[in-house]
């Protein structure tokens, strides 16, 4: 009868399953991008730790989905950590789900140390650009969001390639503020966003940031002369700067920084080189397949 | 004796009095200056060729076959006038030309706001060796200079035969480099501000608020200086005043006599 509760209590308790990508197998890598033993680092592995912990540490997971752990838990104190293991675990997937690998190959030494001091090619084409791979849409996207595909690749690669430690770089749409709840989902302008750590582009709220930016202005503005001091200005700024809570960012892109995704093949200095590959081998199509609609409306807002 | 223009000759000087005998005894420094021996020379030698660009300093004029209409006569020697060059020239430190300057001078009037970027000036040697076959250089902040190399050294190695191409090869890899240098300062801060960070005032912010405090006082002396003023002017008007507006009025009056 003992025995008979347990079974019945662990087989209804809800577990987080490794997710699976298909284009990723332990026996291939990623062709081009990552060795067979740099994707075990990179994403077999790390995905399944993410996964055993996250399911340590949620004991009453009442089987709620990992963005809605995100979106739900990022202001519990309590449950940080739940909700940092989803985090990290949803810009994982969102990472490795695009990575389609390419024609090239994988170094076979890691970069030497001269890849510090590497003089920037100056190259103004790409392989792999969106209009090569017949994305038209995303293309006219980015190129009304960020002038030129150079200027979003030396954005994006550079936003990256400047994270020190964990993070990822997310190409994120802005959602137009649609009055109808039961409108289509429209966006008026592509960003580029770093989160660092197991910072999620959902939860993007700056506003203590600004608030203490401008706590510390206005402190700052008292040693000047009562006529320099215009209070509406600062809260005008700031007001423009903050993230309103109610703008949701669709994320369409995200590029791991993490070293514990480059280190094992490229070594120490081979960052630049990675993003390179990473740049050929992004599979745009589904990068397209997740931009919605374009809002026909411009707006000047964040 | 006639003037010694060479002060290094003591030696020589020195070893020929011994030897006639119009020294009797060795000076104690002899040794010293037999084993080294004093090479700068204080003269000042005329400098006939300007080391930098090769031309000729005094260089006397060319005379052409022109006949003088005048006189009816050719002019074929050189006067004594004109033979006679000017020490000022001959002896003048030649103005050096370097071909980087020009490069330098353009590249900061196309990028003026790059001379605000601080820059030490101290050299520990002064005679270090970049590999120019890369702009980035390790103990070296990337900077106009860096450009100006990577040009002469693009030149220099047949990669480019057009000093505009090199130049703007080098400018545009110049160009690349400081976008990422100013998207690393950026998310440097920005990843130091969500975790916490605080920053203190920039060194521009700290300088102007530095000139406020003493504009301010000022400010307080200039308004207590005015108040002085303006009260021994109403102090003057007082006086003086009540005065000079009787005598107004006494010209009114006798001009209304009149």
């Amino acid at each position: 009868m003992i025995l008979g509760r347990r079974v019945l209590s662990r087989t209804f308790k809800r577990m987080y399953i490794v997710p699976k990508l298909e284009q990723l197998s332990r026996e291939q890598g990623i062709p081009g991008v990552l060795s067979v033993e740099g994707l075990k680092c990179a994403w077999f592995d790390r995905a399944e730790h993410y996964v055993d912990r996250l399911n340590q540490v949620s004991t009453d997971s009442d089987g709620r989905s990992l963005e809605a752990n995100i979106r739900e838990l990022a202001d519990v104190s309590s449950k940080k950590q739940i909700y940092s293991y989803s985090s990290l675990l949803y810009n994982l997937k969102f990472a490795f789900s695009v990575l389609h690998g390419n024609s090239g190959t994988v170094a076979e030494r890691p970069i030497a140390s001269s890849g510090l001091l590497q003089t920037p090619k100056l190259t103004l084409e790409y392989a792999n650009e969106p209009l090569q791979t017949g994305n038209e849409r995303l293309h006219q996207a980015l190129l009304e969001s960020f002038g030129s595909i150079v200027e979003f690749r030396s954005l994006l690669l550079n936003s990256n390639l400047a994270i020190s430690g964990d993070g990822y770089t997310w190409l994120v749409a802005k959602k137009s503020n649609a009055k109808d709840a039961l409108m289509e989902t429209e966006f008026d302008k592509l960003f580029i966003l770093n989160t660092y750590n197991a910072g999620s582009p959902f939860t993007v709220d700056r506003t203590h940031h600004f608030q203490r930016a401008a706590q510390q202005n206005s402190s700052e503005l008292h040693h000047l002369p009562e006529e320099a001091t215009n209070k509406n200005t600062t809260t005008t700024v700031t007001d423009a700067a903050v993230y309103k809570k109610s703008t949701v960012y669709i994320p369409l892109l995200a590029i791991d920084a993490s070293p514990k995704t480059w280190l094992h093949d490229y070594g120490v200095f081979g960052k630049q080189e990675y993003l390179d590959k990473i740049w050929e081998s992004i599979e745009w199509g589904i990068v397209e397949s997740r931009l919605p609609k374009k809002s026909s409306r411009t707006s000047f807002m964040f | 004796m006639k003037i010694q223009t060479n002060a290094t000759n003591i030696l020589e000087r020195t070893s020929s009095f011994l030897r006639v005998g119009l020294l009797a005894r060795t000076p104690v420094w002899y040794d010293v200056i037999v084993k080294s021996p004093p090479s700068t020379k204080f003269a000042r030698q005329p400098k006939l060729v300007n080391p930098s660009t090769g031309a000729y300093t005094a260089k006397l004029r060319e005379f052409s076959d022109n006949r003088n209409s005048s006189s009816g006569t050719y002019k074929t020697r050189a006067n004594k006038h004109e033979k006679r060059v000017s020490t000022s020239a001959v002896y003048r430190a030649p103005k050096l030309y370097y071909f980087e300057d020009k490069l330098r001078s353009l590249f900061y009037k196309q990028h003026p706001w790059e001379l605000s970027r601080p820059k030490i000036l101290v050299e520990n040697q002064g005679d270090e060796k970049h590999d120019w076959s890369r702009i980035q250089q390790l103990g070296k902040p990337l900077d106009g200079e860096s450009v100006v190399q990577r040009t002469l050294y693009l030149l220099g190695s047949g990669e480019h035969t057009n000093l505009i191409d090199a130049y703007d090869q080098a400018r545009f890899e110049f160009y690349r480099l400081r976008m990422q240098q100013e998207l690393e300062e950026q998310v440097a801060q920005e990843e130091a501000g969500m975790l916490g960070s605080v920053f203190g005032p920039s060194a521009v912010e700290f300088g102007l608020r530095k000139e406020q405090e003493v504009i301010d006082d000022w400010k307080k002396k200039a308004l207590k200086q005015v108040e002085l003023m303006s009260a021994k002017r109403s102090d003057q008007s007082a006086n003086w005043g009540t005065r000079e507006d009787n005598a107004n009025d006494a010209v009114e009056i006798e001009e209304l006599e009149l």
